[in-house]
C-alpha cells in the first residue's frame, strides 16, 4: 500500500506518455477539424445545430465554438502542454542546480541573488510578472516554436529561484555533516567534493523536486491560460475596419491552456469547453505529484536500494554493478518525455504512379495532344472511382475565342542601308497576329494626346507606336479601334518600360499585327524617322474549345459529404509531363486515404499556359456544383515545374471568417514553411479582402464565386533542388488531418 | 560609452527657424508661381527654387550628380475658359455658370472634352431607370451621394455626351465644397470621352428653375437650350522629381526618405490660381529647413537621409509611382516619411497615418519620440493613398498631415499657415531623426541630484564588493598600516554593508516595478525586409523610468480624472483584498487545524491514505474557481431570488475558492505534526500521569501544532497571494490585483506603481508580522534570538 502513489502516478504518467506518442489512437477526431454546423437526424427530422456542441454522441466532451472536438483537442494537446511543463522544469533545474550548489558552498553574491529573487517574486507574485511580460505584443505574435521558447525563458526566470533556495539550504545542511568535513580534512578540492559527495546526496531530492516542479509549472501554465496567455497564441485580426483592430484570440496548436482563456466570459454558456481541459490539467498535475511523492517515499525508506544506487550512479565513480534498473527507468522516462515531441512517422508519403503514361510533346489547349491527354485523365479518374458530377460529363467544355498557336514570327527594322532582325520574346512579342507580311514606316505617337486626335492622316500606312504606360487596357483598345477605324494603318507597336515581355504562345488574329516591343527598341525607332519595319508571322489555328476535367471523390460521412474540398491542377505542359504525373499521383494518393469525410473535387484546368485562356475563368463563372458547398479551393495550377527552388504560397484568401478553409490554409502555411523557402504571393487589400497582383486568375475563385482559396505555385526560374512530392506529402497530410 | 552618453556633442534643434519655412511657403504659393501645375514654367521655377535652397544649405544631389530625376507623364489640362450657359429663349436671358464655383469637371473615369449645344436632362436620382433614347446625345444631371463609375458608364453606354452630379449633401453629410475642387487625376480613364463633373446644389436648383417641367416618369426636368464647352487636352510632358541626400555613416545602405509633393493644381478661372500653400508647399518648405538644421549638426547620421520632392503628384501620384518603378535607392532598405501638409493649426496636432502591417513600428516610434518632446501628435486611422504604392512594395512608411480643410481650393493660401504648427510638426520630424537616424540618445535629462545618487549607488556597490574581495584574498596585507580585514570590519564599511543588504533589495524591487509599469504592452520585434525592427526604445524606457522616479513622491501626478484620488484607490482596493485574504487565512487556519488535529487524534498510526491527500492537494486553484463559478451560475439561474439577496459571488464564493487550498495544506501539516507529536515522550508522559484527552490536546498538542503552522505561514501566504490574483480576476472582485491588471492594460504607470508597491508592502508586512508572531508565541525562537 505504501507504494500506491508511485504506482498510480506511474500508471497515469505512462498513459500520458502513450497519448503523447500517438495521439491519433486516442482521439476520435482530428483536432484541426473545424465544423461550425452539424446535422443530426432525430425522429426522421433533420436537425441543424451550430457549434459549440454540448457533450453528446459525436462529441464525447463537446466542442468549442469553432466546432473542434474537445476530447481530440485535449488528446492532441497533451504533447505540447506536458512537454512545456517538463522543458521549463529542466531549464529551471539547469540554472538552479549550479547556482544553488555555489551558493550552498558559501558564495555570498549568488546567495543574495537567490534570496532577493525569491523574495521579489513572492512580494510581487510571479504570476503577475509573468502575465505582464507574456502579454507584450511581441510574445503574442510568435509562432509555435518561438512561443515555446518565450514561455520557457520567462517562466524559468520567474521560477528558478525557489528551487535554488531549497537546493541551497540542502547543500548547506549536507555541508555541515561530518563526512564532508572529513573530505575537506583529507584535502579534497571543493569542486570534487561538490561533484562526488554533495551532488549524489542531493540527487534523490532533485529527482523528487523535479517531478513536483513539473506539476507546479503545469499549474502556472494553467493560471496563465485563464488570462489568455498560451503557447502559439494567434492574435488574429478579426476586423480591421477604419484601422481599428479587433483581435480574435485562438490557438491553432492543440494545447490545453488556450481552452481556458474563454473561461471568464463563456463559462455559463460552454462549461464543458473549460471544465474538461481544467480536469486534464488536474489529472496530469496529480500524476506528477503522485509520482514525485511516491519516489520520495521509496527513497526515504532506510533500506532503499534505489537511493544507494542513485548515489552511486551520480558519484562519478566507475560503477561496479551493471546498470541499475531504477536508473534506467528514470532516464528512459525523462528522455522519452523530451523527445516524444519530435516523433512523427509519416504515412502521407507517396511516389509517382508507374502506370501513368503521358506523351512527351507539348500539350496545349486546343490541340489534339490535349484531347488525348484529357481522355487519359478521364480514364484514370474512372479507375480511381472518381465520379463525374451529377448529370455532367467529366469534361467541361468552354469556348475560347478564335486563337492560333504561333509557328513563325519575324520582325525586322529596315534602315537605309541595313536590316536588323529582332529576337522574339526578348525584343518583341506579337499579341495579335495577321497572316500576310506588313511593311511600313513608323508614326511615333508616344507623346500625342490620343484623346483629342485632330488629324488622322498622320497614321496612314504606318505602324503606330503607343506608350501604354499612361493608359489602361481599355483606353488602349479604344485608341486602337478608333485609329484603325478612321484610317488605314499597318499595325501597332506598344511600348511600356515597366512591363517585362513574356513568352506568348497563343495569339488572336486581327487585320493588322499588334506587337509589344521593349523600351530600348522603341527608343531606337523613335530616334530615326526614316526607319521602316517589317513583320511576318505564321500561326496554326487551334480548336476553340477548352476542356476542364472535373471529377468528385465522394466522402464517407453521410452529412459532411455534401461539403467539398476542391483541388485545381493543370494538365497543359510545354515539354515535361512530370507535373501532370505528379498531379495524377496526388489524386491517386488522396483517394486512397481511408477516412475522407468531405468529398474531394479534382479539377484539371485547361489553358493554364496563357492567362487569357485559363479554364479557371470558366469555372469561376459557371460551375455545376454549388459554390456554397465548396468549402475550400486549393489551387495547384501554378505548379509548373517539377524541380524548383522557391515556392509561392498564400492563404490570404482563406480568411478566419471561414474557419474550415482558414484552418486548412494556416495548417498548410505552417507545414510548408517548415521545409521550403516560401515566398508570399503579393497582394493588395481591397475593402478588407485580399487581391493577388501576380495573376488575375488566382483571384477568380474567391472574388467571382466567393470560394475561399489557397494558392500554391512555383516558378521556373533557376535549377531547382526541391521535389514536387514533398509538397504532395504536406498537402495529403493537411487534407487528411482536416478531413477525418 | 559613458562619455558619449553624457558629454559628447549631441543633436541640436536650435538651428530651427520656422520663419524660414514660412518664407519658403510664401514664395512657393505666391502668384508668381501660379499654382505650380506640372509641365508649366512655374513648376520648373519651383523646382529651381528648391534646388537652389538645398544647394545653398550644402546638401548634395541625390541622383548621382543631379538633383533631378526626370520622367514623362500625361497631364490633363483643363482649359480655364470653359463655358456652361443656359439660355432661356422666352426671356432672351443667358445664365452662365463659373467653373470651380458652380460646377467642376473631372478627368478621371471617362471625363474629357465636350462642345455641346442642346438639351440638359435633369433626372434626379433615377438615372438607371432612364431609357436609352432619352440619354442619347444628351447631357444629364443627377442627384447622388457620389459620382460613381457605374453611373458614368451607364451614360456612356447609352450614347450620352456627359453627366454632372449634384451631391445630395443634406442626406449624406458631406462637405459639398469637396466636389467643386479641381481634379486632374486620370484614374480609371478609358478611351471614350464625355464630360463628367459636379454641379453645386445652388446651380442644380437654378437648372431646375430654368427647366420645363414635363411631368414625365423619372425625369425631373429638361433645360431646353444649354451650351457646354469644356476643353481638356491630355498632353504628355517631361518633368522631374527633386532628389537630394545627406550621406550617413553606416555602410549598410539604409535610407530614410523624407518626401513631399511639389506640384499644385495650377490656374483656375478668372485669373485665379490654386496656391496650395499647405498642400503641398508646406511639406517641401519644411524639408528645406530640416536640411538646413541637419547640415549644421556636429554629428553625422547613421542612415542616409534622402529628401525627395515628388512632382506630378496631382495626377495619380505620377512622381512617386515613377520613383517606385525606378528607385534610386534600394526599396528594401528604404523607410519613408511623407509630409503631406504641415502648419495648419488644429486641435489634434500633426496626424500620423500608416498601414498596419509594415509601418506600425515606424508610426509607433515616431509618436513615442514626438510625445517625448511634447509634440502635439495624433493617430489618423485611414491610410493616405499616397502611401499605397510604398505599402505594396513593403516599404515602411508614414504620412504626416495637419488636417487642411482648404485643400484644393483657392483659399489654401499663406494666410492659413500657422508658425507654431509649423514648428510643432518640424520638431516632431526632427526628434524622430535625432533618436532613430542620428541615434543621439544622450542622457541629458538627469538632474544633479540624480547623478549624485547614481554615483553614490555605484560607489556603495564598488566599496562592498571591493572590500569583500580584498579581505578574502589578502586579508592580512596592509594598506596604510591597516589590514584589509580591519577595513572590512570597520564601522563605516559595516554600516555601508548593512545598508546595502537591507535597502538594496527594496530599491531593486521598486526600480523593477517602475520599469515594468513603463514598459509598453505594444512592445514588439518583427522581421521586416530581412531586418529585425522594434518599436522598443531603451532610451525612452529609461527616460520614462527616471521621470517617474523623479515624480514618484509628487502625489498630484498620481491622481487621475478617470480613476480618482490615488489614496482612495489604494485604500479601497487594499481593504477589499485584505478582507478577502485575512478572512481566508483565518478560516483556513481554523478549519485546517481543526480537521488536522481531529484526524491526527483519531487515526491511530500513520496509515492514512496519502493518495487521497495528494489528490486534494493537486487540485489546481483554477479548477476550484471554475467549479465555484459554475456553482454560482447554477444558483443564479435556479434561485434568482436567493442569489439577489445573498449575492454569493460578491464575497462568499471568492472567499470559499480562496480558502479551500490553504485549508487542505494546513490540515495536512496539522495532521502530520499531530501524529509526530503523539509519538513523543512528553505526550506519552502526560497521558501516563492521567491527563485527560482534552487537556493533553489543549495544553500540549495544540501549541505544538500551532507553532508548525505559523512556521509554514509564509509559504501559505505566497500561495494565497497567487490564488488571489485568479480569484479576483475571475469573480471581478475589485481588489488590488484586479486593479493592477486593469491599470497595466491601460498603460497607466502612475497608478500601477503605487498599487504594486502596496501589494508588495502588504506581503512584506505579513511575513514580518508572522515571524514576529512566531517569536512571540514560540519560546524556542525567542531563545534562539538570545543565543
Amino acid at each position: 500500500m505504501k507504494k500506491l502513489p508511485l504506482i498510480v502516478g506511474g500508471i497515469l504518467l505512462v498513459l500520458i506518455l502513450l497519448i503523447m506518442i500517438s495521439p491519433k489512437t486516442f482521439a476520435p477526431k482530428s483536432p484541426y477539424t473545424i465544423s461550425r454546423i452539424r446535422f443530426s437526424v432525430e425522429n426522421g427530422k433533420l436537425d441543424v445545430e451550430a457549434a459549440p456542441f454540448p457533450p453528446s454522441e459525436g462529441y464525447i466532451l463537446g466542442s468549442d465554438s469553432l466546432g473542434r472536438d474537445i476530447l481530440s483537442y485535449i488528446v492532441y494537446g497533451t504533447r505540447l502542454t506536458i512537454l512545456l511543463g517538463v522543458l521549463i522544469a529542466i531549464f529551471q533545474f539547469l540554472i538552479s542546480i549550479p547556482i544553488g550548489l555555489y551558493a550552498g558552498f558559501g558564495n555570498k553574491f549568488l546567495k543574495s541573488v537567490i534570496k532577493q529573487q525569491s523574495f521579489m517574486f513572492s512580494a510581487i507574485p510571479a504570476l503577475l510578472i509573468s502575465i505582464i511580460l507574456l502579454r507584450l505584443e511581441y510574445f503574442g505574435q510568435l509562432g509555435k516554436q518561438n512561443s515555446v521558447l518565450a514561455f520557457i525563458i520567462v517562466l524559468t526566470i520567474v521560477g528558478w529561484s525557489k528551487i535554488g533556495l531549497i537546493l541551497m539550504e540542502r547543500v548547506e545542511v549536507i555541508n555541515s555533516q561530518p563526512f564532508i568535513k572529513g573530505a575537506v580534512a583529507i584535502g579534497k578540492k571543493r569542486k570534487n567534493i561538490a561533484l562526488t559527495n554533495v551532488l549524489p546526496h542531493l540527487a534523490p531530492e532533485i529527482i523528487v523536486l523535479f517531478f513536483m516542479e513539473i506539476a507546479r509549472n503545469l499549474s502556472m501554465i494553467m493560471q496563465l491560460g485563464v488570462f489568455g496567455i498560451f503557447v502559439g497564441n494567434l492574435k488574429i485580426i478579426k476586423d480591421s475596419n477604419n484601422g481599428v483592430l479587433t483581435y480574435f484570440e485562438v490557438s491553432f496548436e492543440p494545447e490545453w491552456a488556450s481552452m481556458l482563456s474563454t473561461s471568464r466570459t463563456y463559462i455559463s454558456v460552454v462549461p464543458w469547453a473549460v471544465l474538461f481541459p481544467a480536469l486534464a490539467f488536474f489529472i496530469s498535475v496529480l500524476a506528477f505529484n503522485l509520482f514525485g511523492e511516491g519516489l520520495r517515499q521509496l527513497l526515504q525508506e532506510k533500506d532503499s536500494t534505489a537511493l544507494i544506487s542513485i548515489k552511486r550512479k551520480l558519484s562519478f565513480k566507475k560503477l561496479k554493478k551493471p546498470n541499475s534498473k531504477f536508473m534506467i527507468w528514470i532516464l528512459v522516462v525523462l528522455i522519452v518525455f523530451v523527445f516524444v515531441g519530435r516523433l512523427g512517422i509519416s504515412e502521407y508519403k507517396f511516389k509517382p504512379d508507374k502506370s501513368i503514361d503521358l506523351p512527351q510533346e507539348q500539350v496545349v489547349i486546343g490541340t489534339d495532344k490535349r484531347d488525348e491527354v484529357s481522355r487519359f485523365i478521364v480514364d484514370y479518374m474512372k479507375k480511381l472511382n472518381i465520379k463525374s458530377l451529377e448529370d455532367e460529363d467529366y469534361i467541361q467544355e468552354y469556348i475560347i475565342k478564335e486563337s492560333y498557336v504561333m509557328t513563325e514570327q519575324a520582325l525586322q527594322i529596315i534602315g537605309d542601308d541595313h536590316k536588323d532582325f529582332l529576337e522574339p520574346t526578348i525584343d518583341f512579342q506579337i499579341l495579335s497576329y495577321s497572316d500576310s507580311a506588313f511593311i511600313g514606316g513608323i508614326y511615333n505617337a508616344l507623346r500625342d494626346d490620343l484623346y483629342n486626335i485632330t488629324d488622322y492622316s498622320v497614321f496612314e500606312n504606318k505602324f503606330v507606336m503607343l506608350n501604354t504606360k499612361f493608359y489602361n487596357d481599355e483606353a488602349i483598345n479604344y485608341f486602337i479601334e478608333n485609329i484603325s477605324s478612321q484610317t488605314e494603318i499597318k499595325g501597332f507597336l506598344l511600348v511600356n518600360e515597366n512591363q517585362i515581355l513574356k513568352e506568348k504562345l497563343i495569339v488572336v488574329k486581327s487585320e493588322y499585327p499588334i506587337i509589344r516591343i521593349t523600351n530600348d527598341i522603341a527608343m531606337k525607332l523613335a530616334q530615326k524617322k526614316q526607319l521602316k519595319i517589317q513583320v511576318e508571322s505564321k500561326a496554326k489555328k487551334i480548336n476553340t474549345i477548352g476542356k476542364n476535367i472535373v471529377g468528385i471523390y465522394p466522402g464517407v460521412d453521410p452529412y459532411l459529404r455534401e461539403e467539398v474540398i476542391m483541388i485545381g491542377m493543370n494538365y497543359n505542359y510545354l515539354s515535361e509531363p512530370e507535373v501532370l504525373e505528379f498531379n495524377l499521383s496526388l489524386m491517386n494518393k488522396l483517394t486512397r486515404l481511408d477516412s475522407n469525410k468531405r468529398s474531394i473535387i479534382f479539377m484539371f484546368v485547361d489553358g493554364t499556359i496563357d492567362e487569357d485562356y485559363n479554364g479557371i475563368i470558366d469555372v469561376a463563372d459557371d460551375f455545376p456544383y454549388s459554390s456554397q458547398k465548396i468549402k475550400t479551393y486549393i489551387d495547384l495550377t501554378g505548379l509548373e515545374c517539377s524541380k524548383y527552388d522557391q515556392l509561392e504560397f498564400s492563404n490570404k484568401q482563406a480568411p478566419l471568417t471561414r474557419p474550415f478553409p482558414w484552418s486548412v490554409g494556416h495548417h498548410l502555411d505552417k507545414e510548408l514553411k517548415k521545409s521550403f523557402e516560401i515566398k508570399e504571393l503579393e497582394t493588395i487589400n481591397i475593402n478588407g479582402e485580399y487581391y493577388f497582383t501576380k495573376n488575375e486568375s488566382d483571384n477568380m475563385m474567391f472574388w467571382d464565386s466567393g470560394i475561399a482559396s489557397i494558392i500554391i505555385s512555383n516558378s521556373s526560374i533557376g535549377e531547382g533542388k526541391n521535389d514536387l512530392y514533398d509538397i504532395g506529402e504536406i498537402i495529403v497530410e493537411v487534407i487528411s488531418l482536416n478531413n477525418y | 560609452m559613458t562619455y558619449s552618453c553624457l558629454f559628447a556633442p549631441g543633436f541640436s534643434m536650435s538651428g530651427l527657424n520656422s520663419n524660414n519655412i514660412y518664407r519658403h511657403i510664401e514664395y512657393l504659393s505666391s502668384p508668381e508661381l501660379e499654382g505650380r501645375m506640372v509641365g508649366t514654367i512655374e513648376n520648373e521655377k519651383a523646382l529651381d527654387y528648391i534646388q537652389t535652397s538645398f544647394k545653398k544649405n550644402g546638401i548634395k544631389p541625390g541622383n548621382d550628380n543631379s538633383y533631378l530625376q526626370s520622367f514623362e507623364m500625361i497631364v490633363p489640362n483643363i482649359d480655364n475658359s470653359s463655358i456652361f450657359t443656359v439660355n432661356d429663349e422666352s426671356e432672351q436671358k443667358n445664365q452662365s455658370f463659373k467653373m470651380y464655383k458652380d460646377y467642376s469637371v473631372i478627368t478621371s473615369y471617362q471625363g474629357g472634352s465636350v462642345d455641346y449645344k442642346g438639351e440638359i436632362l435633369l433626372v434626379g436620382s433615377n438615372l438607371l431607370r432612364i431609357p436609352k433614347e432619352e440619354i442619347q446625345n444628351k447631357i444629364v444631371v443627377i442627384v447622388s451621394a457620389t459620382l460613381n463609375p457605374e453611373r458614368i458608364q451607364y451614360v456612356a453606354d447609352h450614347g450620352g455626351l456627359g453627366i454632372f452630379c449634384s451631391v445630395d449633401t443634406e442626406n449624406f453629410y458631406r462637405d459639398r465644397k469637396l466636389e467643386l475642387q479641381k481634379n486632374i487625376s486620370m484614374e480609371g480613364k478609358t478611351g471614350e470621352s464625355l464630360v463628367v463633373g459636379y454641379v453645386s446644389k445652388d446651380m442644380y436648383n437654378t437648372l431646375i428653375e430654368s427647366s420645363i417641367d414635363y411631368d414625365e416618369q423619372y425625369i425631373v426636368g429638361r433645360v431646353k437650350s444649354a451650351r457646354i464647352k469644356v476643353d481638356i487636352d491630355f498632353s504628355i510632358v517631361e518633368t522631374s522629381n527633386f532628389i537630394a541626400k545627406l550621406e550617413g555613416t553606416d555602410k549598410n545602405g539604409r535610407v530614410l526618405i523624407l518626401s513631399s509633393n511639389i506640384d499644385g493644381l495650377g490656374k483656375g478661372t478668372d485669373g485665379q490660381y490654386f496656391p496650395g500653400a499647405l498642400n503641398s508647399t508646406s511639406g517641401i518648405s519644411s524639408l528645406i529647413e530640416i536640411g538646413q538644421v541637419l547640415k549644421e549638426q556636429k554629428i553625422t547620421a547613421k542612415d542616409t537621409i534622402v529628401f525627395i520632392g515628388f512632382n506630378g503628384q496631382q495626377q495619380d501620384y505620377a512622381g512617386s509611382s515613377y520613383y517606385l518603378n525606378n528607385p534610386i535607392y534600394p526599396l528594401e532598405l528604404t523607410t519613408l516619411i511623407h509630409i503631406e501638409s504641415i502648419g495648419a493649426k488644429s486641435f489634434e496636432g500633426l496626424k500620423v497615418s500608416s498601414d498596419y502591417f509594415n509601418s506600425n513600428f515606424l508610426k509607433s516610434k515616431f509618436i513615442q519620440y514626438g510625445f517625448d518632446q511634447s509634440i502635439s501628435l495624433s493617430i489618423e486611422r485611414h491610410t493616405n493613398s499616397i502611401l499605397y504604392g510604398f505599402i505594396d512594395e513593403s516599404v515602411p512608411c508614414i504620412n504626416l498631415n495637419d488636417g487642411n480643410k482648404w485643400m484644393n481650393s483657392y483659399s489654401d493660401n499663406i494666410n492659413n499657415v500657422n508658425i507654431n504648427a509649423l514648428e510643432n510638426g518640424t520638431k516632431g520630424i526632427l526628434s524622430f531623426l535625432q533618436r532613430e537616424i542620428y541615434k543621439s540618445n544622450k542622457i541629458d535629462f538627469l538632474n544633479q541630484r540624480e547623478i549624485v545618487l547614481i554615483i553614490l549607488l555605484i560607489l556603495v556597490i564598488l566599496i562592498n564588493s571591493g572590500t569583500h574581495y580584498l579581505n578574502k584574498r589578502y586579508g592580512n596585507k596592509k594598506f596604510l598600516n591597516i589590514s584589509y580585514e580591519e577595513i572590512y570590519y570597520s564601522l563605516p564599511i559595516r554600516v555601508i554593508r548593512s545598508f546595502s543588504k537591507r535597502v538594496f533589495p527594496y530599491i531593486v524591487i521598486v526600480f523593477m516595478i517602475v520599469v515594468l509599469a513603463n514598459l509598453s504592452s505594444q512592445t514588439n520585434i518583427k522581421k521586416i525586409n530581412g531586418e529585425w525592427v522594434t518599436n522598443f526604445s531603451p532610451y525612452l524606457l529609461f527616460k520614462k523610468t527616471i521621470f517617474y522616479l523623479r515624480n514618484m513622491f509628487n502625489i498630484e501626478m498620481h491622481n487621475s480624472y478617470s480613476i480618482g484620488n490615488i489614496f482612495d484607490i489604494i485604500r479601497d482596493t487594499s481593504i477589499k483584498s485584505l478582507k478577502l485574504i485575512i478572512s481566508a487565512l483565518i478560516l483556513s487556519i481554523i478549519f485546517g487545524i481543526g480537521k488536522g488535529l481531529v484526524d491526527g487524534m483519531r487515526v491511530k498510526k500513520n496509515k492514512v491514505n496519502s493518495l487521497g491527500t495528494l489528490v486534494v492537494f493537486s487540485l489546481p486553484d483554477v479548477l476550484i474557481v471554475l467549479v465555484s463559478l459554475l456553482f454560482y451560475v447554477h444558483v443564479a439561474v435556479n434561485f434568482p431570488l436567493f442569489n439577489e439577496k445573498i449575492q454569493i459571488q460578491k464575497f462568499l464564493l471568492p472567499l470559499i475558492s480562496l480558502t479551500i487550498i490553504p485549508s487542505i495544506y494546513i490540515s495536512r501539516i496539522a495532521f502530520i505534526t499531530t501524529q509526530a507529536e503523539l509519538d513523543k515522550d512528553y505526550i506519552k508522559h502526560a497521558r501516563a500521569i492521567g491527563m485527560s484527552k482534552f487537556r493533553v490536546f489543549a495544553t500540549e498538542l495544540f501549541p505544538a501544532v500551532l507553532f508548525t503552522i505559523v512556521d509554514t505561514l509564509p509559504a501559505i501566504m505566497a500561495m494565497l497571494f497567487t490564488n488571489m490574483i485568479i480569484v479576483e480576476y475571475m469573480f471581478n472582485y475589485n481588489g488590488i490585483s484586479y486593479y493592477l491588471l486593469y491599470l497595466y492594460n491601460r498603460n497607466d504607470a502612475y497608478r500601477f506603481v503605487p498599487l504594486a508597491l502596496t501589494l508588495g508592502l502588504i506581503y512584506i508586512l505579513f511575513t514580518y508580522g508572522i515571524s514576529w508572531i512566531a517569536k512571540l508565541i514560540n519560546p524556542k525562537k525567542r531563545e534562539l534570538k538570545y543565543k
